[in-house]
Formats: structure tokens, sequence, C-alpha cells
């Protein structure tokens, strides 16, 4: 009773914390989670993305990330793709032009993603990828007690300008077992805004 | 002492009596309050009991930028064309498809799922066919200026100039059409879902308008 009351007396039972597990890292980095080992390969700028059909023009300009994902104990989607920028906003990957909005992770073997954002000025100085397996949607719920990889995407404010003036366009690719091609070409002048 | 006040009094007297004292001891607001109820059920017959009547909705004009749930929406031009390829054709034979142009952006401070759009925008008087169950069809939306679908969500601080579609009937001839954009309002916390910070779709009209429509070969 005396040991109950003591616990019952000082331990916050009524506080739940529902918090993530935040893994930090770096571009070039492999990040360990509970559910995969993540890396961002590469960053890149993107006035158009193509496919053999099409050719995607943004309404800013696209952010492309070159992410391997390694799966740990199963297969599994991982759907949690936001891009953070440094005032906290959260943007979503495109559906247009042809990249993962999802990355399909396999046990054991690397998966190969581009994922790209069509995002303003703003969203380029300092943004973060925040990796993990359920999407964040409004308010992280669906991530609560999970782990999150929190990747700094290193651009600062002279690469973010160059960046926001790029003329590239990329190969837009989804979930690969080889990694993405990264040449760039100039920019279809059909898509240029 | 008269005969009268000197009668005692019956347990109905009591209670008038004390109904009357609790009626006079109450603050003014609480007797303003009352009477007003009262006059709503005495109204009631006549209809006092019914709500007010509605704001009447916007007119949707080119200039005027609207908030259609979280997007900001401005209304542009209306046309009919015989197909928008490689973006859209249309459906059946003969057919042609209802476009309406106009600049979409999302000026919060989260992504917004295009469809908080779509849902809300109907065109009647357009030739366009009801959706299978019956309600009003919504539009599929495509970038202008380079002919992709734009589903999923918007995000902030992009603006983008939108191509809302909709299949057309053949043998529609009229030169004006109806545009109708629902309401939607934002709920915080929804006790009756999970679902919170979303945009709840509404019955009653956002906006209004009839607007001309050009017709393109």
């Amino acid at each position: 009773m005396g040991v109950g009351r003591l616990i019952s007396d000082h331990i916050p039972l009524d506080h739940v914390d529902a918090a993530s597990f935040v893994h930090r890292g770096d571009v070039g980095e492999r990040v360990r989670l509970r559910f995969a080992d993540v890396t961002v390969t590469d960053v890149r700028a993107a006035r158009a993305l193509t496919t053999h059909t099409t050719a995607a023009a943004p309404a800013g300009v696209f952010l492309v990330l070159a992410v391997t994902a390694v799966g740990r104990g199963s297969d599994q989607n991982y759907v949690g793709l936001d891009l953070v920028d440094p005032a906290g906003i959260h943007y979503v990957p495109t559906v247009r032009g042809g990249c993962a909005t999802a990355i399909k992770g396999r046990a054991g073997v690397p998966s190969y993603a581009l994922i790209c954002y069509d995002v303003p000025r703003q969203a380029l100085e300092g943004a973060h990828l925040q990796f993990s397996l359920a999407p964040y949607d409004n308010d992280g719920a669906f991530q609560r007690r999970d782990d999150v990889a929190d990747i700094d995407l290193g651009i600062h404010a002279a690469e973010a300008a160059r960046m926001w003036r790029t003329n590239d366009s990329y190969k837009a690719s989804m979930t690969e077992l080889t990694p993405p091609d990264l040449t760039p070409s100039p920019a279809p002048k059909a898509v240029s805004r | 002492m008269s005969e009268a006040e000197e009668r005692p009094r019956g347990r109905a007297g009591r209670l008038t009596s004390a109904a009357t004292t609790f009626v006079v001891k109450r603050p003014r607001s609480q007797k303003l309050g009352a009477l007003a109820g009262v006059a709503l059920l005495v109204t009631a017959p006549f209809g006092g009991l019914r709500s007010a009547a509605d704001v009447p909705p916007e007119h949707v004009s080119v200039d005027k930028p609207l908030m259609v749930g979280p997007f900001r929406f401005t209304f542009v031009k209306a046309v009919t064309v015989s197909d928008l390829e490689p973006a859209a054709k249309p459906s059946v034979e003969g057919g042609r498809l209802f476009v309406i142009e106009a600049r979409v952006s999302n000026p919060g401070e989260r992504p917004e799922p295009v469809i908080e759009l779509t849902r809300a925008l109907t065109v009647q008087d357009a030739g366009v066919a009801p959706d299978t169950d019956g309600s009003a069809a919504t539009p599929d939306m495509y970038d202008v200026d380079d002919s992709t679908t734009l589903s999923g969500s918007i995000n902030p601080g992009v603006s983008y100039l939108v191509a809302l579609v909709w299949d057309q009937q053949p043998g529609w001839t009229g030169d004006h059409a109806r545009l109708r954009i629902a309401r939607q309002e934002y709920r915080d916390k929804d006790p009756l879902t999970l679902d919170d910070h979303t945009w709840w779709l509404m019955d009653d009209a956002l906006a209004t308008a009839t607007v001309p429509v050009e017709v393109k070969k």
C-alpha cells in the first residue's frame, strides 16, 4: 500500500507523452530507425520533371531529394515524407511529374526513390526532411511514439538562391531497385511559366 | 383590516405569491430574456421559431478572390472545348468539356487537399450530367501551364492557374452557365470523428454566379 501510494503521489500518472522519437541526421548520413535505415543521398532543384510522356512545371520550384531506404523486419511503405522549413511549415511531395509520394520499403534491400516537392522560395533555406512510417497529416498524431528521421538538407542562403534560379530538368523516378539518374538537362520551353 | 385580507391563503395563493416574488426579484436582463422567449413562443405559429433568412451568397467576379475553404480562388473565365488533350477528353462521343479557368493558391500554413476545392464547385445549365448517385458532378483539376493533373495536396505559398473540367453532354448550345460554390466550415475539434482540424462541406452556398461561356472549337 505504502509503495503504491508513493508511486501515485510522486509519478505524474495523468501525463501521457505522445512525442515521436526523433533521430537527426545530415545529407549522406545513414539514419537508423525502428523500421528502416534512411539516407538522403542528393538534393537538387528542378524547373521541370520529365517522364517519357509528360513534363511537369512547378508553381514555385521543384526540390528533388534522392532517398535510399533499407527496410528492417518487413516490407512496408514509408508515407511520412514531409519537407519542413525553419518556421515549422510542412510541405508534401507533389503527385505531378512522376516522382514517388511514398517509398516502397523492402526488408534488407535498398529502395531508391526521388521525392519531389513543389515549394515556394521561402521553403528552401534551412529545409529538413522528416521521414517516417506514417504521414504527419495535420498534427503528427499518426507518428506518435514512433521513430522519425529529421534530416537537415544543408540548404543555406546562397544555395537556396541558386536553386530558385535553376533551369535544370530531371527524369522523374519512383521507388526503384537502382539509384535514380540525376543527370540534369535544360528544362523544356513548353513547361516554363 | 378587511375580511379579504384576513382570509387565510390557500395553496394556490401561496404558490402565486411565491412566483410573483421570484419574478420581481429577477435582474432586468433575465426578465427581458424571458419576455423574448415568450414572444417567440407566441409568434411560433407565424414563423417566430424559423431561422433568420440566409445571407445572400457572394457573386463570383473575375477580379475578386474568394476563400473557398483553405484556398484562395479567383474565377478567370468559363469555356467549352471539344477536348483538352493530353490532359482530358470527353467521355462520350460528340460530348465536350466544360472548363472553368481559375487562379488557385494556398495562403495557409499547411498542405491542403485539392478535393477541398473541387468538392465545393458545381455548375448548372451547362449540359453537365449529374454523378451516378444523382448528386451534382464535381470537376477534375489540371494545371493549365503543363496539363498535369492537380490531385493530392497543394503546398502552402504556391499558386496555380487551373482548369476545372466537367464532362459536357452532346448538344449543349447555351452561352451562359451557373457556377455554385458551397461554403465550408473549419472544425478545430470534431467530436464525431477522429479528424480534427478539418474543413466541413456545408449545404449552403458561399457564392453563385451566372457566367458567360466562351465556345471554342
